[in-house]
Formats: structure tokens, C-alpha cells, sequence
């Protein structure tokens, strides 16, 4: 059984990781009572050099699932963690928490350009609701930011910092 | 207003998300401190009532 780590104060405990212009930060959002596993929201921000080798960082995000010795797996989309997060209440402060983990990873790695691509092709609207929410958050921080048009179902978004005190725009 | 990246980029990225995904993410989690960080007990989670141990030494004979 699903157990929440995410306690009533809603504080939580997060781990910040960097390395070569890596940023990561997960935080664990509860466990499993019987198996032992932990499971954890992942955010990561990373260049793209190397992978799609175009320019700026790309953002990922996800929930871990790992337990001491055993596979890791990971849940990119929220049909997959639904028994997980069955309460609506949880599955707020969760999707709370990742935006959270985004704006600790844009403060720390201050990333001039920023990707975010679905995962998984063909998401109905609400499970892009996420992807806008995390979106608003580089609005916030001064990043211009916006979505481009899909392409085979997947859908990608775009944030770019801007000089200070320009005010928030968008593509 | 001009995207940052252009067209062709959007798609080069969109084109194997999934996999790159994939491919970054296991390499993340393989390594050690990112695992360290993943496998490690959630609050609560290690909380257990601990028994009090002595040891005595007793006669027995």
C-alpha cells in the first residue's frame, strides 16, 4: 500500500545534485508499506549536447520508483501513477512539488535556454496541464516561454531567459 | 516573436524524446549518488518502535 511522505505541514525533504551543468532534484513523496520501495519526484536539468546535441538545457521530469538493490523504474506520465496517487488531494501536492523542484533547479542552474518535450506521444489535455504549469514557472522567473506546435502528438515547449526587469513575455 | 530553436530543431527533439528520455534517466539513476539519493528512506517510512536490549549476566547453576 501507497503510503504519503508528504506530511501535513506539507514539508518535504529534497536532495539537490549537480554536476557539469547537471541539476537534479527529487524529493520522496512516499512508499510502498510492504515491498519497501520509495518513490521519489525527479526533476532533472540537463544540456542537450550530447543527446540532441542543439543548444540550451533540456528539462525532465518524472516519478522514480527504487528500492535498495532492485530495479530503479520511472513513471513519466499520470496514467501510469494513478494507483499510486489515487487521492486527488495527493496528486495536487505532488504536480505542487515538482513545480517546486523546477523553480529550486532554475534558481540554481540559472539555464539560458530551456526544452521540454512529452514523453509520451498523444497526451489528452489535462495531462498537459502539468507541462503548462511548469511553463508558467519560467514566466515567473523572468524566462520568455511558450509552446510550439505539435508534431506527431508530441508537444514542446520553449523558455528563454530574458535580461533583468523585461517583463514576462511569450512565443 | 522568434522561438529560440527552429523548426527543424523542435522536431529533432520531439522526434526521439522518448528515448532520450529513457537513455538519460538511466544514466542518471545509475550512478551512485543519484541512486543513494532515490533509495533512501522517506520520512516516516523508517520510523519503528525499537526494543530496548540489555544484557545481563546471570548464574545459572
Amino acid at each position: 500500500m501507497f503510503m504519503s511522505a508528504i506530511d501535513l505541514t506539507g514539508e518535504v525533504r529534497v536532495e539537490l545534485l549537480s554536476r557539469d551543468r547537471e541539476f537534479i532534484a527529487t524529493a520522496p513523496i512516499g512508499w510502498d508499506d510492504v515491498e519497501g520501495t520509495v518513490y521519489s519526484a525527479f526533476v532533472a536539468l540537463a544540456p542537450l549536447t550530447g543527446y540532441a546535441d542543439l543548444p540550451g538545457y533540456e528539462l525532465v521530469f518524472n516519478i522514480v520508483a527504487a528500492d535498495d538493490g532492485g530495479p530503479i523504474t520511472t513513471y513519466h506520465d499520470g496514467s501510469e501513477t494513478r494507483h499510486l496517487l489515487s487521492e486527488r488531494t495527493l496528486r495536487r501536492q505532488v504536480r505542487s512539488l515538482i513545480l517546486k523542484l523546477v523553480g529550486l533547479l532554475i534558481d540554481e542552474a540559472e539555464p539560458p535556454l530551456v526544452s521540454m518535450v512529452t514523453h509520451n506521444a498523444g497526451l489528452p489535455p489535462a495531462a498537459l496541464n502539468k507541462y503548462y504549469d511548469v511553463c508558467s514557472i519560467f514566466t515567473a522567473k523572468g524566462y520568455r516561454a511558450g509552446k510550439s506546435d505539435v508534431w506527431h502528438g508530441q508537444h514542446i515547449w520553449m523558455m528563454e531567459r530574458q535580461a533583468e526587469h523585461s517583463p514576462p513575455q511569450t512565443y | 516573436m522568434n522561438a529560440p530553436l527552429n523548426r527543424d530543431q523542435q522536431i529533432a527533439l520531439m522526434k526521439d524524446a522518448r528515448e532520450r528520455h529513457q537513455r538519460r534517466v538511466a544514466e542518471w539513476v545509475d550512478n551512485r549518488t543519484v541512486r543513494e539519493a532515490l533509495i533512501r528512506p522517506a520520512p516516516g517510512q523508517d520510523e519503528q518502535v525499537s526494543y530496548e536490549r540489555q544484557t545481563r549476566r546471570v548464574a545459572c547453576c
